[in-house]
């Protein structure tokens, strides 16, 4: 029977762990709705871009900017976006070993290079064989728009150098609070729907021509690829530790009960077995 | 072509913030890099370039103007769709209420 000293012990680090966690509760809470406002009000602008970027690119063929042209993969780039802090459950773990099986599938036919953001990405990846490109592994949650916008520009130069061939982003989709969704998006080629020619029957009139039109219109859609990709891992973090901060603060209150429990009654049997040893020696005396 | 005519165009104008605008109108007017071009429901496809200026849309009769920084636009006969930036005083001008 453990003693009551001990018990005491345990249940105060149990309390105050449980203060850590319902505090940093609070905290992605409060991140959490912002972040979750930026998505919100971006999405509607990262979703469309795509499409519109699909007919634009549908009309203006294959050959009018070399972003478009599809090549065989021999050299594809993998942007993968974690975060830099743990504690958020299972978020980092699922998208890594998602990551590394999409390595896995793509490396026997292609070279691969890495563009980490976030330091769980660069510590897991520090281990395996692959290179890395360009990898930010420090205040990813302060990642400036002007940090995004290089990395965009630097994977349209690669791919424009024909440095890579393909270029896959891994990241975390704020889906619902609950879960976030691993999502594999293509940054490039602008990926046209297989099969399905999306463009009307006559294509359209262009101010200026199409060429310089979509010399400015495909950075802008590179950046908010990425923009997109990167607010959205945001998103999901906070959410994800939210969800487990939570779990983390009702577990403690669960562990507290059932130790308060324990305590009293080891309390309990203390007190009888005092009142019996007394209640023996006064039917000792008396007699 | 004229006799399946769409009576009105479906705006859609997104800046990065959000969605601005969603609604059907009667006419619209965009400033493109060569001046201000006048859409009507029917309009032929087109995909334009946008300058400085002011965006204005006529929705139930009333003209509403949004200013507007560079941004990109695309008629099709029913529809237009314009990614923007809004210009300096997007709070005194907000559209729709």
């Amino acid at each position: 029977m453990p003693a009551l000293i001990d018990l005491r012990r345990r249940i105060k680090s149990i309390k105050n762990t449980q203060q850590i966690t319902q505090a940093m509760k609070t905290v992605s809470t409060a991140k959490f709705k912002k972040s979750q406002r930026t998505v919100v009000e971006g999405r509607s602008h990262w979703h469309t871009l795509p499409g519109l970027m699909k007919r634009v690119s549908a009309w203006a063929g294959r050959q009018a900017s070399p972003l478009l042209d599809r090549r065989e993969e021999h050299k594809v780039d993998i942007l993968v976006i974690t975060s830099d802090k743990g504690l958020c459950g299972a978020f980092n773990s699922n998208l890594l070993a998602r990551a590394a099986a999409f390595l896995g599938e793509k490396s026997p036919s292609a070279e691969i290079g890495l563009i980490l953001i976030g330091k769980k990405a660069v510590h897991f990846f520090k281990k395996q064989p692959y290179p890395i490109l360009l990898a930010h592994a420090d205040k990813v949650e302060k990642l400036a728009l002007k940090d995004l916008r290089e990395i965009a520009r630097f994977l349209m130069r690669r791919y424009t150098f024909a440095r890579t061939d393909a270029v896959y982003a891994i990241y975390n989709e704020f889906k619902s609070i609950l879960a976030p969704k691993i999502t594999v998006a293509q940054l490039l080629p602008v990926a046209l729907p297989e099969g399905e020619k999306s463009a009307p029957a006559w294509s359209p009139d262009w101010m200026p021509d199409s060429a310089r039109l979509l010399q400015s219109l495909l950075p802008l859609y590179m950046e908010t690829q990425v923009f997109h990709c990167f607010f959205e891992s945001l998103a999901a973090e906070q959410a994800a530790r939210m969800m487990a901060m939570e779990n983390a603060t009702k577990n403690a209150e669960d562990l507290i009960s059932d130790l308060v429990l324990i305590l009293n009654k080891i309390r309990q049997a203390s007190i009888t077995k005092e009142l019996l040893e007394i209640m023996t020696a006064v039917e000792a005396l008396a007699k | 072509m004229s006799e399946n005519l769409p009576a009105s165009l479906h705006l859609k104008i997104i800046t990065p913030g959000k969605l601005l605008v969603d609604a059907d109108v009667e006419a619209v007017t965009l400033p493109s890099l060569e001046g201000y071009l006048g859409i009507l429901p029917g309009h032929r496809p087109l995909f334009t370039a946008l300058g400085k200026g002011d965006l204005a849309y006529c929705l139930d009769k009333r003209e509403e103007k949004i200013p507007v920084r560079g941004g990109y636009a695309e008629v099709q006969p029913g529809s237009v769709l314009v990614f923007t930036e809004l210009g300096q005083d997007e709070d005194s001008s907000s559209p729709l209420g």
